[in-house]
């Protein structure tokens, strides 16, 4: 049987972190809840997860940029992929999307705008973690 | 032109021979900056926006500029049609500005000869209500701006703009006294800035009477007319001395009516502040109701993809709905302060008092409403008096201002921890207090978490920011008040800022102690609406 793989999600909201664990659960992954940067690298030190699904507006517009360059700073933690769920396109006039995988601004593998469907979001997870 | 002087390099020059020309042509990929050299010629300004695209793809920076006239309107430009990077530019600091100078040549302007000034002796320009020369021998010689058109930039002569329209604030030192600056606050962001900083200690405020104030008004308002009177002659000027084509045809009258109406520099001024302000809040708001939206698709689509749905067992499909269900009852809750927030705005919120009784419509309602939430962060609610106080209100205002201080107080208040609350007679009405541990309030914070979106959120929870705009908008139209008190529990004691202030000795805070509580208390106090108390359980609680 395959080692069940483990996802580290990253919300400032604790209803939203709820539900995508439950969704992300139930296709057979482990999953690990952090509220705030502080906690995902808490975790971190922990245990590495498969991947992390990170919310871009934590505490401050910069928060979920902040971490993932940290993360791809960091060797240890640079191979782990990221998945960037925001819902900050709203609010500013930026299309971040395009500018998923940038070094500089945003180092990330993937970026979905929120709200995203629940299937959306495991088939990102399931491209990132090369299961397709 | 962008003239090669090596493999990888070029320089600007203006070409006016074939030869040069020529010596112009072929591929270069290194970065040429020939048209500096043509703005070096018109430039206005210090080029700071060369300086903001050094900080290049860093885009989580936010800056602010402080610049001209001319450099505030180019990044209103820049940002009203994305252009890099004046997306990292989130706050301006407009100047006050007649002109810029330029220094060359000195020795041969009109004002030098007229005042017989050497240069050299020059150890201070000042620009205030004219240009000034502190000279070494301490004698100041003043100027008027008139007098010094020759040294000014061309640009600056057409410019209109004297007091930085487009800035969030414009500063300068016309009209102030000797040490301090004149500031116009013309953004609600400015505002929030500066009432900060003044409250950091960082801005002192001179004592101005209304009378000065009016006159320091009056002084920016002659200035603002100078500027604007020497940019139409200079482009009469313009206009008799080089050849430029008129529109052919005459003018329609509604063009004509348009052209005139948009014409209008100070409409225009309001309308971009309009603009940019309208655009905040759809931000703001867009944001905030996206944010919610994201938890109830995520929830809402697992149930209804069969692909998902199959693989959730009954408990978790119904965590799910319920999930749904608690950010639905948020988003009506937002879009509903929303409303009454806008309607509050344009004066068309009803009023219509009606017999309620708070313990029983009102506070039982709204703490069942909030239920998932208390028990999602282990905490209780506990009301002293809460039962059979009969008052005459609004009911649907009086129910969302209820709801915003519970829902403001869970929020905000750490786990496990209880929601302190009282309802008593007061004044031939009521007063309700209601007191959470947790984040608490600084104490510079306590008007301004009243203010129209504005939030003390730390901790990044969201919200519409209008929830206690709203309670004293409410409390208002009530005759009422609302007010923020805060502090430490120190022993099990709830001990204000004020009482730490008044006892400085009694009560010694650490506030770099982790273990340090902190608490929030709102009083909300609305008298004369003539309150019946009945019953006999004066002391129910939830």
């Amino acid at each position: 049987m395959a080692e069940q793989k483990s996802i580290l999600l990253v919300d400032d909201d604790p209803s939203f972190l709820d539900a995508e664990a439950i969704v992300l659960e139930g296709f057979g992954y482990r999953t690990i809840k952090a509220l705030n940067p502080e906690e995902c690298f808490e975790e971190l030190k922990k245990k590495l997860p498969d991947l992390i699904i990170l919310d871009v507006m934590m505490a401050r517009l910069d928060s979920g940029f902040d971490v993932c360059r940290r993360l791809k700073a960091d060797d240890r933690t640079k191979q782990i992929p990221i998945l960037m769920l925001t819902a900050v396109d709203k609010k500013y006039p930026f299309n971040f999307g395009s500018a998923a995988g940038e070094p500089d601004w945003l180092p990330v593998e993937d970026f979905l705008d929120k709200p995203v469907e629940a299937m959306e979001l495991v088939e990102h997870v399931r491209k990132l973690l090369k299961e397709e | 032109m962008s003239k090669r002087t090596d493999l990888f390099n070029r320089k600007p020059e203006i070409a006016t021979t074939r030869e040069g020309l020529i010596q112009a042509a072929g591929s270069q990929f290194s970065e040429a900056s020939h048209l500096d050299e043509m703005g070096k010629k018109y430039s206005t300004y210090v080029p700071v926006l060369p300086a903001v695209r050094m900080f290049g793809p860093k885009r989580s920076l936010r800056l602010a500029v402080v610049g001209t006239p001319c450099q505030i309107m180019a990044i209103r430009k820049m940002q009203v049609l994305n252009i890099l990077p004046s997306d990292i530019i989130f706050f301006t600091v407009g100047l006050f500005c007649m002109q810029c100078f330029t220094f060359d040549n000195l020795m041969e302007k009109g004002f030098i000869k007229k005042h017989h000034i050497n240069p050299e002796d020059i150890l201070k320009i000042n620009v205030k209500e004219d240009f000034r020369l502190k000279m070494k021998s301490g004698v100041t010689i003043h100027i008027p701006f008139e007098e010094i058109e020759d040294i000014a930039g061309p640009a600056c002569l057409l410019c209109r703009d004297f007091a930085n329209d487009f800035a969030d604030i414009s500063v300068g030192g016309l009209g102030s006294p000797e040490g301090y600056t004149t500031s116009m606050i013309r953004t609600t962001l400015a505002k929030r800035i500066f009432t900060e900083a003044v409250n950091e200690g960082y801005i002192k405020i001179a004592d101005v009477s209304e009378v000065d104030k009016a006159e320091m008004l009056s002084l920016i308002e002659t200035f603002v007319e100078k500027k604007r009177e020497r940019a139409e002659r200079t482009t009469d000027i313009q206009r008799l001395s080089g050849p430029r084509e008129e529109p052919s045809g005459p003018l329609e009258e509604k063009e004509k009516g348009f052209l005139g109406a948009i014409e209008g520099d100070e409409l225009c001024a309001e309308c971009e502040r309009l603009n940019r302000h309208l655009n905040w809040v759809i931000g703001f708001v867009s944001h905030e109701l996206s944010g919610t939206l994201g938890t109830i698709v995520m929830n809402i689509s697992a149930l209804a993809d069969p692909q998902v749905a199959e693989r959730l067992d009954e408990d978790k499909q119904k965590r799910m709905l319920l999930g749904a269900l608690g950010s639905l009852k948020l988003m009506q809750d937002m879009v509903r302060n929303y409303l009454a927030s806008s309607k509050a705005k344009s004066g068309q919120l009803d009023f219509s008092p009606t017999k309620i009784n708070l313990g029983r419509d009102i506070i039982r309602k709204v703490t069942k409403r909030l239920e998932p939430s208390l028990k999602m962060k282990g905490m209780k609610f506990i009301c002293e008096h809460c039962d059979e106080l009969e008052v005459i209100c609004d009911e649907r205002l009086i129910r969302v201002a209820f709801n915003n201080l519970i829902n403001n107080a869970i929020k905000y208040g750490s786990a496990n921890t209880p929601i302190r609350s009282s309802l008593r007679e007061w004044k031939n009405g009521f007063k309700f207090t209601i007191t959470n541990e947790g984040i608490g309030i600084p104490e510079d914070k306590l008007e301004a978490v009243f203010d129209e979106f504005s939030r003390f959120d730390p901790l990044g929870i969201g919200g519409t920011g209008l929830g206690l705009y709203l309670v004293r908008k409410i409390a208002n139209m009530h005759k009422g008040s609302i007010k923020a008190d805060a502090g430490y529990i120190l022993k099990g004691e709830f001990i204000t800022y004020e009482m730490i202030r008044k006892n400085p000795d009694k009560y010694i805070v650490d506030s770099g102690d982790k273990e340090l509580r902190k608490f929030a208390t709102f009083i909300l106090s609305i008298p004369n609406c003539a309150t019946v108390r009945s019953g006999s359980n004066k002391r129910g609680g939830n």
